[in-house]
This record gives structure tokens, sequence and C-alpha cells, in this order.
């Protein structure tokens, strides 16, 4: 019964989010406030009854209904509840049904916000996003609708995909939807800019908190992807350059790109069309991507429940989004032709251009690799691969150019700047870098190019530093920490984000370049070593969780000084016939000791475990940096400056906040 | 069920530790590592055999050792897998007629980029030298005007 009603507020959600479309439009374009209040009263309904859809999906998987065809196929009554709730929307139909909702959502946001005085603007962009979910909402009904009930109901689910069954997991996907789907408010923004025909600095002063708050999700959406794959999936890594994450990567290197122009837009008046371009192309490609993971066209590790069909869906409503939008964009070129800012070839608004400019080529360059094997199939015929070595041969470089420009340009002035004005205060920062470099590279003969990435990443961690101490007031005030923490959160924002970026750095060249690696058959009560320490598989321990078996060892680890204990485990789940690694890790000052337990091997007749251990250096710089990243991000958001009201004098604005 | 356990996870898990390892300098094996990386798993879904916990990717990582160890060139080697696997094989693909548009597209790109900035900001004005800097309004009452209503705003 719940299950029917659920599925029953998904129709209903759908025709809501169709009538807030329709009223939301007409109401901006005729200026008719009776259609704006209408679609705002349809706002509410489409978000209440997709929350009621979801939750009957919870609910069904909460109490294992096995007579919903969903849940049989990914669950299991014995699943840990954590799961339960997390696995209806671990598969594709529920995640698709929480895409919806999340729209649904962020328009009952925009439509409760306090920016009444642009109200046409916010009706339209209720429109365009009215009509996104409720397409969406039409491809779940129609094409992937987890209410299906099954004429003969099984006794035992399916289980979920076990390496899915992980607390990083269960948050995966709904921050990485917040982002994906908070772009699509953006684009709504845009859109209902280009119709209103004002695309100024009081339109990107409205986007850029949603802009900013997607970016956010998206960051850490990313962060816990990668934290997952690096502890679960035991090979040591953290990034693969998987098809899947290249999607969710793209929207947001467009998404970095897009948060920066929108600065000028909002505090100069330049770059408007530019900003709005950004904000369709970083939607489009978060359609591209739900359109590559969900059809199947690319094989990924993450590929779940595919089917052409839907892709067929998905690249329906990807066209009509992006080549509406776009269409759009072009006869509107008109009215974005706002571009007064004048700025010079050195100052803060060129070096925004390039910021841009190398985003967005890293963006592209990332979306020709993710795609080239569909090209070279189609006119070559040719089955080609493109792996983590292209990419990183080709994104590294042009990262590390627009990198070492950043605590430069951090200091330049809006409108015109003097590189040797700023110079000498980066000369300590400098000096140190090529000290940091210097010394990894006599470390490390044989390794030039670390240098370098130390080098860099030493470089942008103090320039951060340089700048923000330079704007709380070094060398011209005492209280320079007192000046700081009265600094506005912006500033700080930029400060831990732009550090975020050079820790980051820092952990990813240590990482990839020392990290440490071997393999051992071990029998029990045997000790082998490993970089200088003694490491002892003590026992093995067959345990019985809720719906797996487990083999956990139990390792000793002596470093000379002290011992510590390791339990890393496999664990076999009989439902989803499906064995895991569970790997155990210990952090310390500089990196973490990290092992992985593979099957047990009798060829040679004493029975011995495989076991992987690795010693990952500054790996929690890697997470550390990109959570920084994000909160950075966090910080900005927290500006009562971005919250703030737009007012009519909307140009005049955009000036004074220069 | 405990014996099906173990062969279950034989079939899937680790594969074998390998019996060449110690036949490696630390060059040559620095090169091993790079090339496990460059060499798609066959049967796995974009996996390098370097990662890969496949039976075939153990094998083929043994294979890429025997090739160095017989003083192989990386590039004989990664054409030894592209002739027995197929061009697939190679996650970093070769320059060929069919990928040069893979590997200069990054380029193009960023020349094209590049060019519609430089033609865009000439557009936006001919010569910057020629604006001195008292020309480019900072403030102005207007300007003065807005700033205190945005005051105003904010202390709300």
């Amino acid at each position: 019964m719940i299950v029917e009603i659920g599925h029953f507020a998904l129709i209903l959600a759908m025709f809501a989010a169709l009538a807030q479309s329709c009223a939301g439009l007409i109401g901006g374009q005729r200026a008719d406030y009776r259609f704006y209040t209408f679609t705002k009263r349809a706002t509410d309904i489409t978000f209440v009854a997709a929350a009621v859809a979801l939750i009957a999906l919870i609910h069904a998987y909460l109490t294992s209904d096995f007579s919903v065809k969903n849940v049989v196929e990914n669950s299991h009554s014995l699943k840990p509840l954590i799961y339960k709730i997390a696995g209806s929307w671990g598969n594709h139909e529920g995640s698709m049904l929480l895409w919806a909702l999340v729209g649904a959502g962020f328009a009952t946001f925009l439509s409760h916000s306090k920016e009444e005085l642009v109200w046409t603007l916010k009706s339209r962009a209720l429109g365009v996003q009215g009509l996104i979910v409720a397409l969406v909402i039409a491809y779940v009904v129609f094409a992937s609708n987890p209410f299906i009930r099954l004429p003969n109901p099984p006794f035992q689910g399916n289980d979920l995909n076990p390496l899915l069954q992980d607390p990083a997991l269960a948050a995966h996907p709904p921050f990485l939807y917040l982002g994906y789907v908070g772009l699509s408010l953006v684009y709504s923004l845009a859109i209902a800019g280009l119709l209103d025909g004002k695309v100024d600095a009081v339109w990107a002063r409205i986007i850029r908190p949603w802009a900013l708050a997607s970016w956010v999700f998206l960051t850490v959406g990313i962060l816990l992807g990668a934290y997952w794959a690096y502890y679960e999936l035991g090979w040591g890594g953290w990034w693969f350059w998987d098809p899947v994450e290249n999607a969710s990567f793209m929207p947001w290197l467009l998404g970095t790109a897009l948060l920066h122009s929108a600065i000028v837009t909002e505090k100069r008046g330049a770059l408007a069309a530019w900003t709005v371009l950004l904000a369709i192309l970083a939607f489009s490609l978060s359609l591209l991507g739900t359109f590559l993971v969900r059809s199947g066209v690319l094989t990924s590790v993450h590929a779940f429940a595919l089917d052409p069909k839907r892709g067929v869906w998905i690249l329906l409503i990807l066209a009509l989004f992006t080549g509406g939008g776009l269409l759009l964009y072009g006869l509107r070129a008109g009215v974005m032709n706002s571009d007064k800012g004048m700025f010079a070839p050195v100052s803060r608004e060129t070096a925004l251009v390039l910021n841009n400019l190398f985003l967005v080529v890293a963006t592209l360059t990332i979306l020709v690799g993710t795609l080239y094997p569909l090209l070279g199939e189609a006119i070559y015929g040719r089955a080609i691969s493109v792996g983590a070595p292209y990419f990183n041969a080709v994104f590294t470089p042009l990262m590390s150019i627009i990198l070492v420009f950043l605590p430069v340009a951090s200091f330049f002035s809006w409108k015109r700047s003097k590189i040797s004005t700023h110079a000498k205060k980066l000369i300590p920062a400098l000096i140190i870098a090529i000290i940091g470099g210097l010394v990894v590279a006599f470390i490390a003969q044989n390794k030039p190019m670390s240098a370098v990435g130390v080098s860099l990443g030493v470089w942008l961690v103090l320039g951060a530093f340089s700048e923000f101490l330079q704007k709380a007031g070094l060398g011209k005030s005492n209280d320079v920490v007192k000046r700081a923490f009265a600094l506005r959160p912006m500033y700080w924002g930029m400060f831990i984000a732009h550090l975020g970026v050079g820790v980051f750095v820092i952990g990813a060249v240590v990482e990839t370049s020392f990290q440490k690696e071997q393999t051992f058959a071990i029998g029990i009560g045997e000790t082998v070593q490993f970089e200088g320490r003694k490491i002892t598989l003590d026992k093995i321990a067959s345990l019985e969780g809720p719906n797996f078996y487990s083999d956990a060892a139990q390792i000793s680890v002596n470093d000379g000084k002290k011992t510590i204990i390791l339990n890393p485990a496999r664990r076999y789940y009989p439902a989803a016939k499906m064995p895991t690694t569970e790997v155990d890790r210990k952090a310390s000052l500089f990196g973490e000791l990290y092992m992985a337990l593979g099957e047990p091997n009798s060829e040679s007749g004493a029975s011995k475990w495989v076991l992987r251990v690795y010693f990952n250096p500054f790996i929690g710089w890697i997470f550390g940096g990109y959570f920084l990243i994000a909160l950075g991000g966090l910080l900005s958001l927290a500006d009562r400056g971005l919250r703030v009201a737009a007012p009519k004098a909307s140009g005049d604005i955009a000036k004074a906040a220069s | 069920m405990k014996k099906f356990f173990s062969s279950i996870i034989l079939l899937l898990g680790f594969v074998a530790v390998n019996a060449f390892a110690q036949d490696l300098d630390p060059k040559q094996n620095e090169r091993y590592n790079n090339l496990a990386q460059e060499i798609r798993c066959v049967v796995c879904q974009s996996e390098p055999v370097a990662t890969s916990s496949a039976k075939i990717a153990a094998d083929m990582r043994d294979v890429i050792k025997e090739h160095i160890l017989k003083g192989e060139s990386d590039n004989q080697i990664r054409k030894y897998f592209a002739n027995h696997y197929g061009e697939y094989v190679l996650l970093r693909p070769q320059l060929s007629a069919a990928t040069i548009a893979l590997w200069a597209s990054p380029f193009i790109l960023l020349i094209m980029g590049g060019a519609v900035i430089l033609l865009l900001m000439g557009k936006l004005k001919s010569t910057p030298e020629e604006i001195p800097p008292e020309s480019i309004p900072t403030k102005t009452e207007e300007d003065a005007e807005a700033l205190a209503a945005l005051k105003e705003l904010e202390e709300k």
C-alpha cells in the first residue's frame, strides 16, 4: 500500500512540476504576479510529493518488501539498517528518484529565498527548473520505475553490491547529486536571465551562492568517492581516471571556472556572457555524466543496471537542455553585451580569464579523452583505450601551468595591476619553494618531476599565506592575527581553498612518487620485512557478520621501537556472491601503512596468505587538501555579503563592490 | 562451505606473488611498474594490469617482466601487447593517424582559446598603455551612493 502511495506521489510530482514549469514561465513572461504565486505553490507540492515517493521507497527497503522488484534486486533482509536506507538510492532507479527530489528541493529553496525584488527572474527560473524536474520524473516513471511490483515475490533479495555497503559510499551519491542538481538550478537561473534579458552583476550575485553551494557539495561528493576508492578497493589508489570519475570531475572543473568568472561578473560587470555559457555547459556536463554512467556506452567499474533504452531517454533530455540552452544563448547574445568593465592586461580580470581558459581546456581535454574510445570506434573502426596514463600526461601539465601563476595572480587588483609591486612580497615563498624542491631532488635523485611538483605545492601553500597575511596588514600593523580574524569569511574562504590546492598538490606528488608496495605470501606465525618493519601474521580468525563471512587477520608490525596490530580482512557476501577486501590502515606523521589481505594460497603445500602491504606517504594531505578546498567554499558561502538581497540599483552596486 | 568459500576467493581474489620479483633491478622495476599501469587488463573494466586481481592480469604482469628481463625497450613491449591483444590493451594510446586528434586536442584547444581571448581583449580596447590610470573610473558619486546602499543592506 505504501509503495502505491509512493508511486502515486511520484506521478503527482510529475504533474505538479509541469504546472510549476508552465506557470513559472508565463508568470515571468507576462510579469504576472498571480502566476508567480501559483508556481511557488506548485514548487512546494512537487517537492513534498517527490519526498513522499522517496520515503515510500525507503520504507519498502526498511521492511524488506520483496514484492517490489527494485528491493529484490538491491537489498537483503539481513543487510544493516544504514545500507537499507542508502540502498534505496544506491541503484539506478532510486538514484534517479533522488535526483528528481534534490532538483525539486533546490527549486523550493529558491522559491522561499528572499530575493523578491527580482521575482520575474525567479519565476522563470522556477519554470525552467520545473521542466527539468518534470522530465526527470517522467523518465523515472516510464523508463526506470522503482515501484514496480513482482507477480511472484521471492523470499529473499539479491543484496546490494557489497562494495557499496560502506558509510562513505552511503553518503557519496547524495552529495554528488546535490552538486550535480545544484548546477541544474544555476542553469535554470542562467536561462531565466537570458529570457529576462538581464544578465548583469545582480544576476551574477544571485547565482553565485547557488553555484558555490553546488560546487561545495560536488567537492565533498568527489572527496567521499575518492576516499572510498582508497580504502575499499584495496589498491592503495584514490583516483583512477575512470569514465565515471571523469563524469563527476568535469562539472567540478567547470564549476570551479564558473565560480571564478562569476566573481568578475559580480564585482566588475564583465564576462557576463562567458559566465552564462559556463552555467549552461556545467549543467550539460553533469547531464552528460549521468548519460555516460547510466547508458553503459562506456564501460566502467561503477556501472550498474545498464540499459541502452534508458540511455536514449537521458540523451534526449541532454539534447533538449544543452541544445535548447545554447540556442537561446545564441539568440539572446544581444542582452549580454553589457561587458563594459575595462581592464588592463595585467589585472585580476585577466588572471581570472586565464584561470578560466585553462580550467575549460582541461575540462574539454578530459571530455575528449573520455569520449575518444567512442570516436575511435565510430570513425576509425578501431578499439582504442584512453586511460590514466593519458590523462596524467595531459592534465597534469595543463594544471601545473595555471597553478604556478596562482599565488602571483591572487595579489593582483582589479582593473590594473603591476607585477613588480607584488613580486617582492612573494620572494620568501619562492625561495622556500625552491629549497623544498632541491631537498626532494637531493633525497630522490632519479625523480626530477617529483621535486618540481613538491616545489609547486610549497609555492602554492606559502603563496596563499603571503597573500592572506598581506590582506591582514602584514608589515603595516602590529596585530596581524587579530586583523586576520576580522577579515570577511569570503577572504578566509579564498585563503583556505587556495591553501588546500597547495596541500593537495604536495600530497598527490609525494604519494604517487614515493608510494611503496610489496606483495607477500605469508604463513601463520611467519615474519616478513617491509621498509624497515617486521610484519608478522599472528592468526586468521573466521567470523560471521550480519550478511557476510569474514577471514580477519591479526598482523603485528614492529618498527624497532613499538609493535602495533593491524586487522585486514576478506569478506564474502553469499547473497551477492562477491568477495571484498577490508583493508586496515595505520597512519603516522608522514604517511600511512596500508594492508590488504588476499586469498589463502596452498599451492606450495603449506597454507599461505597473500598480503599486499603499502606505505602511502602524505596520503592524508591529499584528502586533507581536498577537504580544505571544500571548507574554503563553505566559508565563502557563509559570507553575508553574498546573501544580501540584490537591490534595484544593480549596476551601481557592482561598481561599488569593486 | 568453507571450501567453497575459499575456492571462490581463489578464483576472484588476488593472484599469486610474482616469481620474478627479485630479478629486476630498481630501474627495471620502475619501468615495470609504469608499464603495468599502461597495459589494460583484458577481462576487466577499464583497469590496468597493475591493480587487477584477475588471473590473466597476473599473467600479463609476468609477461611484462619477462620482456624487460630480455632487454626489450618499453616501446617494444607496448608493441608486443598491441600485436597480441590489439591496440585496445594500451591505456596510453600510441601516436597514430587514429589518435593524433586525441593527443593534439589539448594544444589545439589551448591555442584556440588563447587566440579568442587575445582577439576579444584587443576588441575591448586598443592599447592599454594609452589609458592613464586616472581615466579608469574608480570612485564616482554614484559609486559612493551605491556603497552606502550596500553597507545598509549588510547591516540589516
